[in-house]
């Protein structure tokens, strides 16, 4: 207990049942220890070294690089995404393993950004795969960085970081989406088999 | 006697037909010659002027005078020349044979010349799809390509303001003073 800070008490003492303080203590842990897969799509990607180096050193909050999806808890988009890219992400974000978050970085995947009328990247990530926390600025900076990190952790104590789950149940949503811009040279079948093998109609 | 870049383009001219020359500064000049004349020049700098390199293709589209300007940008690493060779094509169906055979690396900014403007280079051998995938239509980089049309047709653009969108200015002081509110108790 003595690790515990006073949130994380005050949080303890509201919950009712058994299962509530395992799934709390479950969350506790994950939210410890986030591997991020930084994805270096536009401009941010510059932002992401400061923020694990050093300076800012996110390892104090419990946040370190990945070496592979399969690895990773946390898939960081920094900046714009072209349709080219967003099909490697998407493959990426459907390798990763569960629980998995995404963050993205910027106002592009917001809103398009400064690229907002440009004829080849995506304007709205949110469409395409499930965003969990999005930190605006253009770039954020390392300081936000860490700051979504937080919100990410705060939002997985809460147990409210479905991303993943959001995904799975509103696949036909996505892919539909996703199809929108890919047309007919739509991700290979084997990138979620587990949407495939129910009889998708891609 | 030093060699400067203004008895370069002069033993060029003499060669060649060169409809206009000028240098842009020390070590960079400009010639434009025809078509045809084109590939004689760059063979000529490569192998007669040891010009080893070429830096890139450019593309200028000039809409009001409808041709495309393509500038073939040759180095040197014996005398730290730059030279640009400027040709003009037509803007539609224009094809300018490659010069992949001079310089190898000209295919891949061909390939990118091909799916920006839709400039055909004959001979290229790998004139695929390059950073776009699947595109059909107009090349995206021609001057009469709509693309903020473009964008509402193929994306969807976030609609103004979202359910519970809030005052950023009040929401920050919100949460300002909610965070002094804390100190002051963790104070007590």
């Amino acid at each position: 207990m003595d690790n515990l800070n006073k949130k994380d008490k005050a949080q303890l003492k509201e919950l009712k049942s058994p299962m509530a303080v395992v799934d709390w203590a479950v969350n506790w842990f994950r939210k410890q220890s986030i591997f991020m897969l930084a994805y270096g799509t536009g401009c941010g990607a510059i932002e992401i070294p400061p923020t694990v180096t050093a300076r800012y050193d996110a390892e104090r909050f419990g946040v370190r690089g990945a070496a592979t999806p399969r690895q990773a808890d946390v898939i960081v988009l920094s900046g714009y995404l072209a349709v080219k890219t967003l099909k490697r992400v998407i493959r990426t974000y459907e390798q990763m393993q569960e629980p998995k978050y995404v963050i993205a970085l910027g106002s592009c995947p917001i809103n398009g950004g400064m690229y907002w009328d440009s004829y080849n990247t995506i304007k709205q990530l949110d469409r395409y795969l499930p965003v969990d926390v999005t930190v605006a600025g253009c770039m954020p900076r390392p300081e936000a960085v860490l700051e979504g990190f937080m919100a990410l952790k705060d939002k997985i104590q809460r147990g409210e970081a479905e991303g993943a789950r959001d995904y799975r149940d509103n696949i036909e949503k996505y892919k539909n989406n996703q199809k929108e811009i890919f047309g007919d040279k739509m991700l290979p079948g084997y990138t979620c088999d587990w949407y495939f093998s129910d009889g998708g109609s891609f | 006697m030093t060699e400067t870049i203004d008895n370069l383009l002069e033993r060029i001219g003499r060669n060649f037909q060169i409809t206009g020359q000028e240098v842009k500064k020390a070590g960079l000049a400009a010639l434009h010659c025809s078509q045809e004349q084109l590939h004689g020049v760059l063979i000529y700098l490569k192998e007669v002027e040891k010009f080893d390199t070429l830096t890139m293709i450019g593309c200028a589209d000039w809409i009001e005078d409808d041709y495309f300007e393509l500038s073939y940008m040759a180095y040197s690493f014996t005398t730290f020349f730059t030279v640009m060779v400027k040709i003009r094509v037509s803007r539609d169906g224009s094809s300018v044979p490659t010069v992949e055979g001079i310089w190898r690396q000209a295919r891949t900014f061909e390939r990118e010349i091909h799916e920006m403007f839709g400039v055909d280079f004959p001979g290229n051998t790998r004139l695929k799809e390059f950073f776009l995938e699947n595109w059909q239509g107009m090349p995206p980089m021609k001057r009469d390509f709509d693309t903020v049309q473009f964008v509402k047709d193929h994306y969807k653009l976030r609609e103004e303001g979202r359910e519970g969108a809030c005052n950023v200015s009040v929401e920050r002081k919100k949460r300002i003073d909610a965070k002094k509110l804390e100190l002051k108790k963790e104070g007590e």
